[in-house]
C-alpha cells in the first residue's frame, strides 16, 4: 500500500509534463537533423551528392540536353552525406520536421540544368554550370596559359585523352630522334 | 489496385472528415526496423499525450478509423497486412509513417521487399522522416483529420533557356 | 593458445590448417564431414558460446563455398572460426543440430539462402523468406540481383506443426499482429485448457533483405546507416560492431577521443532501450502507470541524444575512422546536468514500483529457464546473467573505452522474469556511472581520421554488448570499395530459440510477458529472407524435438 502512495506522490510532484502541442511549441535542441533544401542559385548539377545518397532519395537523369536532379523527401533518411559532399554548399540542412502531406508529389524538389556537348564528338558530357565553376575556381591557374588549353575542359573525358595521349606520343617520338 | 479500389468505395477524404467521433487507430507494422512503432507508442506518453483529442489505440482492425502503417511492406506481410486493410470498416484513413512506407526507404529495391505502402493499398497522408519526431505524427494526423494546414508543397526550377 | 592446443590433442588427424587472423581471434579449417564431432566437443565439452554461422559463395571465382561457425570463449576472451569446404556439385554438409542445438536456426538459414543443405536436421522448414518464395531460388548466391522481384502468389501455406496422433488440444495464434508487442511475429500455442503444452513459431515479417544490398549497392562508408536501420532501439550497437570489424580487419584505431564519445552513445542507447522494456513489461502485466512514469523519464535521455547528436535514435555518429560530430563543451554540461536529473528520477520510480506486491507476484517464478539449458542454447545478456552465467562483453572483449572505465555487470540466478526485471533495472544505474565517468575524463584531439587501406579477402568478427545481449558481425573485405560478405547476427536470434522452452506448462496469461521477458528484437533477427518448399501437412514441432540430442 504505502508503495502505490509512492507512485501517487511521484506523479503529483512531478506535475503535468505535456507539451500543448500543436498549440505550443516544443524545444528543439540547436543542430536537429530535420530536411535538407537544395539551393538552385548556388546548385552545378555535378551529382556528387547524388552518388553519396545512401537511399537513393537523390536521382539523377540526362535525357536529350537535360539533366534532372530530383530530391523526394519521402525517402530521405537525414544522415546529411549529401552536405558532407557537396563542392559549392548548395545543399544544406535545416530544422523543419513538419513535413507530411496529403500526396506524393509535395514531396519532391526538381531542378533542371542544360547540359554541353563536347566539342570533339558531340556528346552531351556535363552541364554548363560546372564548366563555368571549373574555370572561376582555376582562373589564377590558367591565366599564363592561351587559349588553346582552355578550350580543352570543353572535351569530354574519353576525347580529352584521345588528345592528351597524342601529345604525350608526339613529344616521345620528338625525344627519341635526339 | 489503388484507383481502382478508390473508385468503388465511399472512402473520399471528405467523408472521413465527416464522421462525428474521436477516431481510433490500429497500428500495423509490416516489418520495419521499430523506430516508427516506439514514436508511435511514444506520443500515448506524459510529454505529448495524444489521447487528449480522443485518440486511442484499439486492438482490432475491425474497430478502427484510422490506419498507422509503418515498414516497407515485407513479402511476408502482405498477405496479413491485406487482411487488416480489408477488416478496417470505410470510410478510413491509411497514413504512411516514416520513410520506409512512404518510399521503401533504405531498402527500396531489395527483393523482399515491396517497395513502400503506395504500391499495395491506396494512402492518404505520408510522413517523411527517419523516425519522424512524435510531434510531426501529431501534425500528420491532424492533417488528414483537416485540422491543420500542410506546411510542406513541391517546387521546380528550370535553368533559362530549357 | 589453450582451447586449440586442446582441441588439437582429442582431434589430432582431422585437423587442416590453423591461422591467427586478427589478436585472440583464429581460424581452423577442418573437413566438413568433421563438424558435427568437433563442434560438439568444443561446444560441450570446453564450454564454448555459439556465436554464429554463415556460409559464403566463392563459386565464381573458386569452384566452391565455405562455411563458418564462430565459437567464443568469455572467460579468456578467445574467438574461434571453423571453416570447411564444400565443392561444387555436392552442396550439402552434416548438420551439427542434433549435439549443439543452438544451431538450428542458422543451419535453416543457410539452407534457403544459398541452397546447401545441412543432412541430418531434424526440421529443415522456410525460416526467413516468404511462403510464397519459390524453391530454387536462392537470393544470397553471387549470380541473384539484388533487385529482382519474382511475382507474388497468395496461396503458400506455412507448415506448422501437428499434435501427436490421438491426443486433443487448442491451438491458440499469438500475432502476427498483437496488441502487446510492436513486432510481427507469429507465435502458435498448443494448449490442454489454460496450460500451454508446446508452442511453435513462424518468423520472417521483418526480412529485408540487407545483406545482399550490402555487398552491391552500397560502400564501405555508407554500409553503417543501413546497420543502424537493423534495428530502431538498439541502431549504434550495430553501427558499432561493423565499424569494429572493419577497423580490425584494416588494423586501424580510431582516435582516443571518438573512442570516448562512441561510449557514450552506447550507453545513452542502454538506457532508453531498458527504459522502453520497463515500460513496456510493466503494460504487458496491467501496470500502466508504470509505462507513463518510465517513458516519461525516458524522454528525457531522447532529448539528450537529440542534444547530442541531432536525431532523437538512430544517431548517425559511428562510422569507420571515428564519429562525425563532436561535443561541445557548453553541450557537455548540459548533458551532465540532463544525466543527474535522469539519475534521480530514475531511482525513487525504481524503489516504489519494484516493491510493488502485485507486481512481484506476476513476475515471480514465471518462465524460469535453468542454467544448463540457458548454457545448451548458448542465450545472452540479461537472460543469461538472470540464469547465473556472468557474460558480458564490455569486460570480456574489451573494446572503446571500457578498459579504462569503472562498471559491474550484476548477476542473479533465479532464471524467471522477476530476475531478468532486476537485472536490467541495475545495467540502468551501471549506464549512468559509465556516462558521467566517460563525459567528465573526454581527452582532446581529432575525433575522426579516414582510413586509407582496406586489404580485400580479410575475415573479421565484431563484437559488442548490446541491451539484448552480444551481438555479433562477421565480415569478409572485398575490391571493389564493399564487403564481400557480411552477416549480421543479433542476440534475439539465440534468445528466441530457448522460448519455447520458457513457456512449457505455464498459463495463457502469462505467455506475453514471458516473451516479452527477452527483450525481442525481432527486426534484429531477421535481417534476412529463407526460402523453401511447404508439404501443405499441418505439424507442430514438441519441446522434445526441440531439445533433442
Amino acid at each position: 500500500m504505502k508503495n502505490i502512495l509512492r507512485l501517487l506522490k511521484i506523479g503529483i510532484a512531478r506535475g503535468r509534463v505535456t507539451y500543448r502541442y500543436p498549440k505550443d511549441r516544443t524545444p528543439v535542441p540547436e543542430g536537429l537533423r530535420g530536411r535538407p533544401e537544395l539551393n538552385f542559385d548556388v546548385c552545378i548539377g555535378c551529382g556528387a551528392c547524388v552518388k553519396a545518397c545512401p537511399p537513393n532519395a537523390l536521382v539523377m537523369d540526362d535525357h536529350e540536353g537535360t539533366r534532372t536532379i530530383k530530391l523526394f523527401y519521402g525517402q530521405c533518411i537525414m544522415c546529411g552525406t549529401c552536405e558532407e559532399v557537396c563542392p559549392v554548399d548548395a545543399i544544406r540542412v535545416f530544422e523543419e520536421f513538419e513535413l507530411a502531406s496529403l500526396n506524393r508529389e509535395d514531396l519532391e524538389e526538381v531542378l533542371q540544368f542544360a547540359l554541353v556537348k563536347c566539342k570533339s564528338c558531340g556528346n552531351y558530357f556535363t552541364t554548363k554550370r560546372v564548366l563555368e565553376n571549373t574555370l572561376s575556381a582555376y582562373s589564377e591557374l590558367v591565366s599564363g596559359y592561351g587559349e588553346e588549353f582552355i578550350e580543352k575542359i570543353f572535351l569530354c573525358p574519353d576525347c580529352r585523352r584521345k588528345d592528351w595521349s597524342e601529345v604525350l606520343a608526339e613529344v616521345y617520338r620528338g625525344a627519341r630522334h635526339e | 489496385m489503388n484507383d481502382e479500389h478508390r473508385a468503388n468505395t465511399s472512402n473520399s477524404l471528405d467523408d472521413i472528415r465527416k464522421i462525428a467521433k474521436s477516431p481510433w487507430v490500429f497500428h500495423v507494422n509490416t516489418g520495419g526496423c521499430n523506430g516508427c512503432d516506439i514514436e508511435i507508442v511514444d506520443t500515448l506518453t506524459p510529454y505529448f499525450d495524444v489521447e487528449r483529442f480522443g485518440i486511442k489505440r484499439v486492438s482490432s482492425p475491425k474497430h478502427a478509423d484510422i490506419l498507422l502503417v509503418t515498414g516497407p511492406v515485407t513479402r511476408q506481410s502482405v498477405g496479413t497486412f491485406l487482411n487488416a486493410y480489408e477488416a478496417a470498416p470505410d470510410p478510413k484513413l491509411v497514413v504512411a509513417i516514416g520513410n520506409c512506407a512512404c518510399g521503401g526507404g533504405i531498402w527500396h529495391d531489395s527483393f523482399a521487399t515491396m517497395g513502400g505502402v503506395g504500391n499495395v493499398v491506396p494512402t492518404d497522408v505520408y510522413i517523411p522522416g527517419c523516425p519522424p519526431k512524435p510531434e510531426a505524427l501529431i501534425h500528420g494526423i491532424l492533417l488528414g483529420l483537416g485540422k491543420v494546414e500542410q506546411k510542406i508543397a513541391r517546387k521546380t526550377f528550370k535553368e533559362e533557356g530549357l | 593458445m589453450d582451447i586449440i592446443t586442446k582441441i588439437r590433442s582429442k582431434f589430432p588427424d582431422n585437423i587442416i590448417k590453423v591461422t591467427e587472423l586478427r589478436e585472440k581471434t583464429q581460424l581452423m579449417e577442418i573437413k566438413k564431414a568433421d563438424f558435427p564431432q568437433i563442434l560438439d566437443y568444443a561446444h560441450n565439452s570446453l564450454g564454448g558460446h555459439f556465436m554464429t554461422m554463415t556460409g559464403t559463395d566463392y563459386i565464381e571465382s573458386l569452384d566452391h563455398f565455405i562455411i563458418d561457425y564462430i565459437l567464443g570463449w568469455y572467460e579468456e576472451g578467445v574467438l574461434v572460426v571453423f571453416r570447411a569446404r564444400i565443392r561444387k556439385g555436392d552442396e550439402n554438409f552434416p548438420s551439427a543440430t542434433p549435439y549443439v542445438p543452438c544451431a538450428d536456426w542458422y543451419e535453416r538459414e543457410v539452407k534457403e539462402s544459398l541452397g546447401l543443405s545441412p543432412i541430418g536436421h531434424p526440421n529443415p522448414r522456410k525460416l526467413l523468406l516468404s511462403d510464397e518464395w519459390p524453391e530454387d531460388i536462392y537470393p544470397l548466391r553471387k549470380n541473384y540481383k539484388h533487385d529482382a522481384r519474382p511475382p507474388y502468389k497468395a496461396e503458400a501455406r506455412y507448415p506448422f506443426e501437428a499434435p501427436e496422433n490421438g491426443k486433443m488440444f487448442n491451438i491458440i495464434p499469438f500475432g502476427p499482429y498483437h496488441f502487446a508487442i510492436h513486432e510481427p511475429i507469429y507465435f502458435r500455442f498448443l494448449t490442454n485448457g489454460e496450460r500451454i503444452v508446446n508452442t511453435d513459431l513462424r518468423a520472417g515479417f521483418n526480412y529485408r533483405g540487407l545483406e545482399k544490398i550490402a555487398e552491391t549497392r552500397l560502400t564501405y562508408e555508407t554500409i553503417p546507416f543501413m546497420a543502424e536501420r537493423v534495428c530502431g532501439i538498439c541502431g549504434s550497437v550495430h553501427a558499432e560492431a561493423y565499424t569494429q570489424a572493419l577497423e580490425k580487419a584494416a588494423n586501424f584505431e580510431a582516435p582516443e577521443r571518438a573512442k570516448w564519445i562512441r561510449t557514450v552513445m552506447l550507453e545513452i542507447e542502454r538506457i532508453h532501450s531498458h527504459l522502453l522494456w520497463l515500460g513496456v513489461a510493466s503494460h504487458m502485466v496491467g501496470f500502466d502507470s508504470g509505462l507513463m512514469q518510465f517513458w516519461r523519464v525516458r524522454d528525457k535521455d531522447m532529448f539528450l541524444a537529440e542534444l547530442l547528436t541531432g536525431n532523437r535514435k538512430l544517431y548517425g555518429m559511428i562510422v569507420p575512422g571515428g564519429v562525425r560530430r563532436d561535443i561541445r563543451d557548453d553541450k557537455k554540461e548540459k548533458a551532465l546536468k540532463l544525466v543527474s536529473e535522469i539519475h534521480e528520477e530514475y531511482e525513487e520510480l525504481l524503489k516504489a514500483t519494484l516493491n510493488l506486491g502485485t507486481l512481484k507476484k506476476r513476475l515471480k517464478d514465471v518462465g524460469c529457464l535453468r542454467k544448463e539449458d540457458a548454457k545448451k542454447y548458448s542465450v545472452m545478456g540479461p537472460v543469461a546473467r538472470a540464469s547465473g552465467i556472468s557474460i558480458d562483453s564490455r569486460r570480456d572483449y574489451p573494446y572503446e573505452a571500457y578498459p579504462h572505465l569503472d562498471f559491474e555487470s550484476p548477476v542473479e540466478s533465479e532464471g524467471d522474469v522477476l530476475a531478468r526485471t532486476i537485472v536490467r533495472a541495475h545495467d540502468v544505474l551501471q549506464s549512468i556511472k559509465i556516462i558521467e565517468q566517460a563525459l567528465e575524463s573526454l581527452p582532446d584531439g581529432p575525433v575522426h581520421t579516414p582510413l586509407d587501406y582496406i586489404p580485400p579477402g580479410v575475415t573479421s568478427v565484431g563484437l559488442v554488448e548490446g541491451p539484448r545481449g552480444t551481438d555479433v558481425h562477421y565480415i569478409i573485405t572485398g575490391k571493389e570499395d564493399t564487403v564481400y560478405r557480411w552477416r549480421v547476427r543479433a542476440p534475439t536470434y539465440a534468445n528466441l530459440q530457448a522460448t519455447p522452452l520458457m513457456l512449457e506448462g505455464y498459463t495463457l496469461a502469462d505467455a506475453s510477458i514471458i516473451i516479452g521477458s527477452i527483450d525481442p528484437c525481432i527486426s534484429c533477427a531477421e535481417r534476412v529472407l529463407v526460402v523453401d518448399a511447404n508439404s501443405g501437412k499441418e505439424r507442430i514441432l514438441s519441446s522434445k524435438d526441440l531439445l533433442k540430442r
